[in-house]
């Protein structure tokens, strides 16, 4: 019994890898040829693979390809970082930007540029301040969730008023910065990867991976699978709990910083990608959902972002923010979860 | 293997939790604690378990100071078992249970083993829960969960079995049941249970000794016969217990005071 059981769950785990790697090469793809200049699909692959195109289509594609990965790396990063955040609160409806550490990444981000506006610029040095500021709201809304109560619905709740506050904070900042910033601030704000460069990709890619290696390397999965049932029940299977929750809370919120840093906040991916995933495998087994939800927050990010740019096809007034349109679909996700009890 | 306390204390913020406990319980053999809500049970196989350090005292595993092993020697050693689990995320029966198995894997191992699943099997089977293995444990009713839980302390094939209420929210044939396994357990392996009870009267059916706390004290601790036949219970509790022979077995049963006072 135990033994189907669990060779179920893996031919499952390795279908689902496969189903959605190649939906998110599907949506690569389809990212690639939409646009302002629609390229079909087969002559943007064609182009990429150094054959015949002309030189504005190859631009084009160039700028289409780094701002695809962006996404791709940026979905990823905050389904990781939503997974982790979930595993050591306990909590189905944590997420960087519902738990305000996104807005706090970004208000200290901007505290740093009213110093000196070409901090953005020198990525390294925006992403240590973008996670210091991540540490800092981590902290804070985990400190007021366990002073009112330590339940799901108010760390929900504590999280709501750190975030409405910094991203006020954030929003008065960048607005008195406007002028110096070299994309619009509104970008920022809701997140957008319309002005990732090629050479962005790397600072979203370093800490993407690093991340990704460090979580397994420390054995931080089955630590989280532990900690899944109870303080008690880790740290009698041998578990420091509060090394790895200290380590994870590090990881989840260097993921978020590093994508706040680079690309602005991009709500809700941290909140699905981990749902879908569960919902797809049917239980929180950590070493595989942390790989499910980054294939799964990677293909949300992809499609949002198509999304925005088909809408922006509609307009002469630049592009709409990634984030607005994962506001959109994650809002009433996250009420459909909080009617449910937060269970997936 | 042979547990051993030697005038242990613990206190929660100035609040004396356990209070100069001593005990001595022998290999194969099963302990039971009983005493009322709030008399240091939990805390007592908490300190035990090595969750909490004692602020006084010692406690020793076949002679050995518990401070000195080393924390994966424990997790290989020691099952506790937390009657609050909790259920917020969704995870699976099977999912649980094999987190036990967590502390006999090699490093970076990320996957079961084949001897790790075929042990679920056979606990499973033990345990009647063969069929809730693929279930949620949210979807589970308080029975299937108890029986699950103990599953998963069992599953560690520990040296030191401690159990916190196992028999709660059990009818009344499981009951039975979950005792009968624990003590086949104890006897088989040679290992040492301590279980936190409520029901005396499983208390007085399966354990080999039973210690009586009241406020962090041991006020009375021996064989079940003797302990629940002395007038420390009915005074810790406030109820009159009657033992009674049924064939071979002495039974306490705990009778309210009023009949009492109705008969004089």
């Amino acid at each position: 019994m135990a033994y189907q059981i669990a060779r179920i769950s893996k031919t499952k785990f390795l279908l689902l890898v496969l189903a959605l790697s190649s939906l998110l090469l599907l949506l690569a793809v389809v990212s690639l040829s939409v646009g302002s200049s629609m390229i079909p699909p087969f002559q943007a692959l064609y182009c990429l693979a150094r054959a015949e195109c002309s030189e504005t289509t190859r631009l084009i594609l160039g700028l289409r390809v780094a701002r695809t990965t962006a996404s791709i790396l940026v979905g990823c990063m905050l389904a990781v970082a939503g997974v982790l955040i979930q595993g050591i609160t306990r909590n189905p409806l944590a997420d960087p930007f519902i738990l305000g550490i996104s807005s706090t990444a970004l208000a200290i981000l901007s505290v740093a540029l009213l110093v000196d506006v070409n901090i953005l610029a020198q990525r390294q040095l925006a992403i240590s301040i973008a996670l210091g500021g991540a540490l800092l709201g981590f902290f804070m809304t985990t400190s007021i969730g366990v002073l009112s109560g330590g339940t799901v619905l108010s760390l929900v709740l504590s999280g709501i008023a750190v975030s409405a506050l910094f991203s006020g904070v954030s929003h008065v900042l960048l607005y008195m910065l406007q002028d110096r910033l070299r994309h619009p601030y509104v970008n920022l704000l809701m997140g957008s990867t319309s002005g990732t460069l090629g050479r962005d990709i790397p600072y979203l890619a370093v800490p993407a991976v690093l991340s990704l290696l460090a979580l397994y390397a420390l054995g931080i999965p089955k630590a989280l699978n532990a900690y899944l049932f109870g303080e008690h029940h880790a740290s009698q299977l041998g578990y420091r709990v509060k090394l790895t929750t200290i380590t994870s809370a590090f990881i989840a919120s260097l993921l978020t910083g590093a994508s706040v840093a680079v690309v602005g906040i991009v709500g809700f991916i941290g909140l699905a990608g981990p749902h879908i995933s569960r919902m797809l495998y049917g239980t929180s087994d950590h070493r595989v959902t942390v790989v499910l939800s980054a294939l799964s927050g990677s293909a949300l990010a992809v499609s949002a972002d198509i999304v925005a740019r088909l809408i922006t096809l509609f307009s002469t007034r630049g592009e709409l923010p990634l984030g607005v349109v994962t506001s959109i679909i994650g809002a009433p996700f996250l009420a459909y979860l909080v009617i449910r009890g937060g269970r997936s | 293997m042979r547990i051993e306390l030697k005038n242990v204390s613990f206190s929660y913020n100035s609040v004396k939790a356990v209070d100069k406990v001593s005990l001595e319980i022998d290999s194969g053999k099963t302990l039971c604690l009983v005493g009322p809500n709030g008399s240091g049970k939990t805390t007592l196989l908490k300190l035990v378990a090595s969750l909490i350090r004692p602020k006084e005292g010692v406690i020793y595993l076949d002679g050995k100071d518990l401070k000195t092993f080393d924390i994966n020697e424990i997790a290989k050693m020691l099952s506790y078992s937390d009657p609050h689990l909790p259920r917020t995320l969704p995870a699976r029966v099977i999912d649980f249970i094999l987190t036990s198995r967590y502390p006999f894997h090699k490093a970076f191992q990320y996957f079961e083993s084949k001897d790790d699943l075929e042990l679920v099997d056979f606990l499973s089977r033990e345990l009647k829960i063969s069929h809730l293995l693929d279930r949620r444990l949210d979807q589970l009713s308080s029975g299937e969960l108890q029986r699950v839980v103990i599953a998963a302390a069992l599953a560690k094939k520990p040296k030191v079995l401690l159990l916190d209420e196992p028999s709660a929210f059990l009818d009344i044939r499981y009951r039975f049941e979950v005792m009968d396994i624990v003590k086949k357990y104890v006897a088989k392996y040679g290992a040492t249970s301590i279980v936190a009870l409520h029901d005396i009267n499983i208390a007085s059916l399966y354990c080999d000794t039973v210690a009586l706390l009241n406020k962090g004290k041991i006020v009375a601790c021996g064989p079940p016969s003797d302990v629940f036949s002395s007038k420390v219970v009915e005074e810790v509790y406030g109820v009159k217990v009657e033992i009674i022979q049924v064939g071979s077995y002495y039974v306490a049963f705990p009778l309210p005071n009023y009949r009492d006072r109705q008969h004089t």
